[in-house]
């Protein structure tokens, strides 16, 4: 099916093609208050079923680990589900789901979140046990070894014992970088994780789990009174903490020092891998809406250009992806793809660097950027018809925007990109001197050694 | 919902949550500590709205209206399902919904992909035993397009034959990958079982999927895809008139009256229990269903059913779960269905559970079912399990299509319009007396059919204690108990004639090869015989080499061995005969090694020879052959069946063939062989039943 062809398939349907009728996206109403102890709460009334989720950030993450402590923030992070004054380890695992709710927490660089999602009813649990964890954590030497072994589990399980991950997770993220704060994975290293003691977690938690470093940002069917209430109710006595130094400034993007290179050998992999990244400055640059559409148009859907190119023209690839890690400090514009038996590496890259440069030179069609904006909308817009994944969206834009409000605004900034702004960004940083190219080959078991799984150095 | 595409790190909860004890920690003993705030008044549910329109045509159209987001989400269902799927042909309606966006009168299989995503939204077909779904979700102003589309793939699919091909190789290997699952074949002769003749009974078979044709696509949309038996459901950013105008638009030259209801045979209670032993060689785990038929989902007793279900089976918290898992420690989990139809519905426990304690998992199923009967229900576990399900349902209702599904799911079952909307209500007025009224009309421990997928040599007598028990073997055919034991072969086999010999073969994952594998035959001495030894190496993905050998004139083993790496996974195979006897180990991932020990049988074959016993076999339409042999994943002796189902024409690398196709069952992995049709009958493609895998003869030599 070629582009031309569809081009006239879509005119004879008629169907509507660009955006002329596009529709304004009715506005997320939000209210927000901030305890004198610095508590900030964000609150979204959804009165249209009696649910409520309840989700918890704390601004810490990976990137606030000091040096020797890699992997501490999401160690921390299971810390939060152990004893507390009035809690037993576990407990809250099961009193949620008892109630009807769900949970999770999650950690990354940038942040480390707690969530339930229960029915409205249920608020005031939700907000108990948040208290509980933020002011009555009880560390000891025992839980803090278990937990210790559970993540250190975790990381055999989901690193060592899982193809590309050692290789994608820890040495491409910190081989592309240069800022200080991301130079080391999330996950962590074993030596630093057994390195960590019970008094590493209680300062950690005297740091940043404070009241002035979290928000709770609340939606669903509950009202703005009722939440203050509770929150005044549970948190309000809780101390504020000591104010945070913030992170250094973002090293510039894109890097101009030339091209950097590795091979790693994976034990675990089946087929080699080529991963190519290039250094993006951090999410809130005005340069990411059009990066995002850029990557859309690289390889989202069959018809997407390299999909088309490598996979089913060339057939030099099984597998073919490209995507923007964008975040508070800065991102990558990451390229992976898997061969076909026969084709080297090499020439994977060389179609790739084939595609990129054509884009660089003839820029992209107007019916592309429609398809690549159609999408990101309909994504964005699917994506906020529960009451979680409102509150993610208006934690996203706090943290990264910084400013809830921008829930209401940033879309029409991916709209007004065009393709001359597609074109530029390409050519500002899919350069060669801001380029990171990491060939992942299987490790031969001829050599039998029990080396590292990687050969790369300063990974961890 | 950010667009950060951070790595996430979540909690183990599992790891976590096994550390939790069998009684919430927060109902024991009173401790000095303050207790979680108690629950505030339950929210009444205010159920959605909903709008109820007929078109012009007669479908029918249910409209949940909500501007909150400007997205839509289109369902049509057309009220006919699997059940009617003409008899011996189990699968035309699932093949006729998969085929429906493959391809219409005016747009191409790539056309109508291109076109959804263009608007960056999604279609997609299915069928379920009551009907057939076709859903589109699209932001509102792509809402035409969507019609567009689902009025075409709905009304005007072509089912062009290549793609039909394509889907039926699909679901075939799909098939044949779950007939070597023993949770799927205690599925399938459940179903048999509680249904017996009557559709809901029949699963698609491999038989009735090769049996189907374009016509059966074609007469099956023709009869069923009238307005007239069509519902539409509509979520979303829609006003109600406009809708209606929109579908009377895009729908409306179609035409026509639902088809007659076809009269289907009414299945049968039993009226004793039976046991139902599904003979699996090797198995390490029974697998466990009790059931029978309930009634239709418009009995008033549904609800006090529904309650019944979350304190016998529901989650974590039901007794089975508490008893057979964490008390016993037999299993996992153990769970109760209760299944809604609009024809009658089936109760089922069921488990999967250490072959040493069958019997002790089935008495405690069964003790629970009678504790149930007996209305011994405590206050506390009536409140857990009402609790959970009002507080529970509004997470069900919460976007526009949720609601939509849920009203429209009632519809189809016949229930009234206020159904799902005074639900919860009804679950909260629910009392002990109700559950156990409802048990003791509905449940009947002593009527049941026990369905039991395992090694009949292991836990049979485990398993007969419980009732009059039929033994049937893997294909659900009677089967005697002295088939249980393996025999020596009748057939004797002759390798003299195999000649040294090098094949190369392409391993080719969805259509590009990814890998090679390498296969060399030798003559030689080995232990003092003319042996036949064969070599074959995988390279490209991972590492493989398995070696053989047979002494050639009697096919007698003389040892076999496999040594895998694939990812993280390794495979050691290490057999071989020594006085009369097969010795060695058996290493697979996740499992601990198996020393294996067994006495020779005549003809018996290791892992890898059953490529050599074809070759020379006497193959002809129809013939099968019964070979001992030892399966290389659970080191257990069982029959391997070779049985030529089909003859074609095969194109791989190493060029055109006149083949044999064959079916093997009773080895490690159900797989499917094409062989050429001249002797020696060498393998010219191998597919492995449900994996997107084929290997195929590049070259030989």
């Amino acid at each position: 099916m070629t582009f031309r062809s569809i081009v006239a398939a879509g005119l004879a349907l008629g169907l509507a093609a660009g955006n002329a009728g596009a529709q304004t996206v009715a506005p997320i109403e939000f209210s927000e208050f901030t305890l004198p102890n610095g508590l900030r709460v964000i609150v979204h009334e959804d009165h249209s079923t009696p649910v409520v989720a309840v989700n918890v950030w704390y601004d810490v993450g990976s990137a606030h680990e000091e040096p020797g402590r890699s992997g501490f923030a999401h160690l921390f992070e299971h810390m939060l589900f152990q004893e507390t004054e009035n809690l037993e380890a576990g407990e809250i695992m099961r009193m949620i789901p008892a109630a009807g709710g769900s949970f999770n927490g999650t950690t990354n660089s940038d942040r480390t979140n707690y969530f339930e999602i229960l029915p409205a009813n249920r608020l005031n649990l939700s907000l108990w046990t948040h208290r509980e964890r933020m002011a009555k954590l009880q560390v000891n030497a025992e839980n803090f070894a278990r937990e210790r072994e559970v993540v250190k589990e975790e990381r055999r399980r989901s690193y060592e014992n899982a193809p590309y991950r050692e290789a994608i997770g820890v040495t491409l993220d910190t081989l592309i970088n240069d800022w200080k704060p991301y130079d080391h994975p999330t996950i962590g290293s074993m030596a630093d994780l057994d390195a960590a003691t019970a008094d590493d977690v209680r300062r950690f938690y005297e740091r940043y789990y404070v009241p002035n470093n979290a928000t709770i940002v609340i939606a669903g069917d509950v009202t703005v009174a009722e939440v203050r209430k509770l929150v005044e109710q549970y948190f309000g006595d809780i101390p504020r903490g000591p104010e945070l130094a913030p992170l250094p400034r973002p090293t510039p993007t894109p890097r101009t020092d030339g091209e950097r290179r590795v091979t790693v050998e994976d034990k675990l992999a089946t087929l080699p891998l080529l991963a190519m990244g290039f250094n993006i400055p951090p999410h809130d640059h005005a340069d990411t809406y059009a990066l995002q559409l850029l990557s859309s148009i690289f390889s989202e859907g069959e018809s997407s250009r390299l999909h088309r190119r490598l996979v089913k023209e060339e057939r030099a690839a099984l597998q073919v992806v490209s995507f923007l890690n964008s975040r508070l400090g800065p991102g990558s514009f990451l390229f992976y793809a898997l061969p076909n038996q026969g084709v080297e590496l090499a020439r994977l890259e060389a179609l790739i660097a084939e595609e990129i440069e054509k884009l660089k030179n003839e820029g992209v069609t107007e019916r592309e950027l429609q398809k690549a904006k159609n999408q990101f909308r309909s994504g964005q817009i699917m994506g906020r018809q529960t009451v979680f994944s409102k509150t993610q969206s208006l934690h996203h834009y706090r943290r990264f925007h910084g400013d809830p409000a921008e829930i209401n605004r940033d879309l029409d900034r991916y709209m007004a990109v065009t393709t001359d702004d597609i074109r530029a960004v390409a050519r500002k940083y899919l350069t060669e001197a801001n380029r990171t190219v990491m060939t992942v080959v299987p490790q031969q078991r001829a050599s039998d050694t029990d080396a590292a799984s990687t050969s790369a150095s300063g990974a961890e | 919902m950010t667009r950060t595409r951070i790595a996430i790190r979540t909690a183990t909860l599992a790891a976590l949550g096994l550390a939790a004890g069998s009684a919430p920690a927060w109902t024991q003993e009173a401790r000095q500590k303050e207790a979680p705030p108690a629950p505030a008044p339950m929210r009444p549910v205010e159920f959605p709205e909903f709008h109820e329109r007929t078109l012009e045509n007669g479908a029918k159209v249910i409209i949940v209206e909500n501007h909150e987001q400007p997205v839509v989400s289109l369902e049509l269902r057309i009220a006919s399902g699997a059940k009617y799927d003409p008899v011996g042909k189990a699968g035309v309606a699932s093949l006729t919904a998969s085929l429906l966006d493959k391809g219409t009168a005016t747009r191409t299989a790539d056309q109508i992909a291109e076109t959804i995503d263009f608007v960056g939204g999604s279609l997609s077909a299915s069928a379920s035993d009551d009907a057939i779904s076709v859903g589109a979700s699209v932001l509102t102003e792509f809402l035409d397009t969507a019609l567009v589309l689902v009025s075409d793939v709905v009304r005007n699919p072509t089912f062009p034959e290549d793609e039909l091909e394509t889907e039926r190789r699909r679901t075939l290997s799909a098939l044949q990958a779950n007939l070597g699952q023993p949770q799927y074949l205690a599925e399938r002769q459940f179903l048999r079982e509680v249904y017996g003749e009557h559709p809901y009974g029949a699963m698609p078979s491999p038989e009735s999927v090769r049996a189907i044709t374009r016509d059966d696509l074609v007469g099956f949309h023709r009869t069923h895809f009238k307005p007239g038996n069509a519902l539409f459901v509509v979520a979303g950013d829609v006003r109600p008139d406009d809708i209606v105008r929109r579908l009377e638009r895009h729908f409306g030259g179609w035409t026509g009256a639902a088809p007659a209801k076809a009269s289907l045979p009414a299945p049968q209670p039993r009226s004793a229990r039976e046991i139902v032993f599904v003979h699996k060689p090797g198995a390490v785990q029974a697998v466990i269903r009790i059931g029978h038929l309930l009634p239709p989902a418009t009995h008033p007793d549904w609800i006090a059913l529904d309650v019944a279900q979350q304190i016998l089976g529901g989650g974590t918290t039901g007794w089975f779960f508490q008893v057979l898992r964490q008390e016993k420690g037999y299993t996992y989990g153990a769970y109760a269905d209760f299944a809604q139809r609009l024809e009658p519905g089936y109760f089922q426990a069921w488990a999967e559970v250490r072959n040493e304690v069958a019997d002790s998992a089935l008495a405690e199923f069964f003790r629970l079912i009678a504790k149930l009967r007996d209305g011994d229900v405590p206050a506390a576990d009536l409140e857990t399990a009402k609790d959970f399900m009002t507080g529970s349902f509004p997470l069900r209702i919460e976007t526009p299509q949720q609601v939509a599904r849920q009203i429209a799911g009632a519809r189809q079952l016949g229930l009234p319009n206020d159904y799902v909307a005074t639900y919860r209500d009804k679950v909260a007025a629910i009392t002990a007396a109700d559950v156990r009224r409802a048990a003791q009309a509905h449940i009947h421990p002593d009527r049941a059919v026990v369905v039991v997928v395992g090694d009949a040599t292991q836990i049979l007598d485990k398993v007969e204690k419980f009732g009059p028990t039929r033994l049937l073997d893997a294909d659900g055919n009677a089967l005697a108990r002295s088939d249980l034991e393996v025999k020596a072969s009748e057939v004797a086999l002759d390798g003299s004639s195999i000649q040294p010999a090098t094949r190369v073969y392409d391993v080719v994952f969805q259509g590009n090869p990814v890998a090679s594998a390498t296969t060399t035959v030798t003559r030689e001495q080995i232990e003092g015989v003319d042996a036949v030894r064969s070599v074959t190496e995988v390279s490209g993905m991972g590492t493989t080499r398995q070696e053989i050998a047979f002494e050639a004139a009697t096919f007698r083993p003389l040892f076999s061995k496999v040594e895998q790496q694939m990812g993280p996974a390794t495979v050691s195979i290490d057999l071989r005969v020594e006085g009369g006897k097969v010795v060695g180990k058996i290493a697979l991932p996740g499992a601990e090694p198996r020393d294996v020990s067994l006495d020779v049988v005549q003809g018996l074959l290791l892992p890898g020879m059953d490529e050599y016993a074809i070759m020379v076999a006497d193959l002809a339409p129809g013939a099968s052959l019964t070979l001992p042999s030892v399966n290389g994943q659970t080191g257990a002796l069982g029959n391997l069946t070779i049985e030529v189902v089909g003859e074609s024409t095969v194109t791989v690398g190493a060029g055109e063939f006149e083949v044999y196709e064959l079916e093997l069952t009773g080895g490690a992995t159900p797989m499917k062989l094409y062989v050429t049709k001249a002797a020696p009958h060498v393998v010219v493609k191998q597919e492995i039943a449900g994996q997107p895998v084929s290997i195929e003869l590049k070259e030989q030599g």
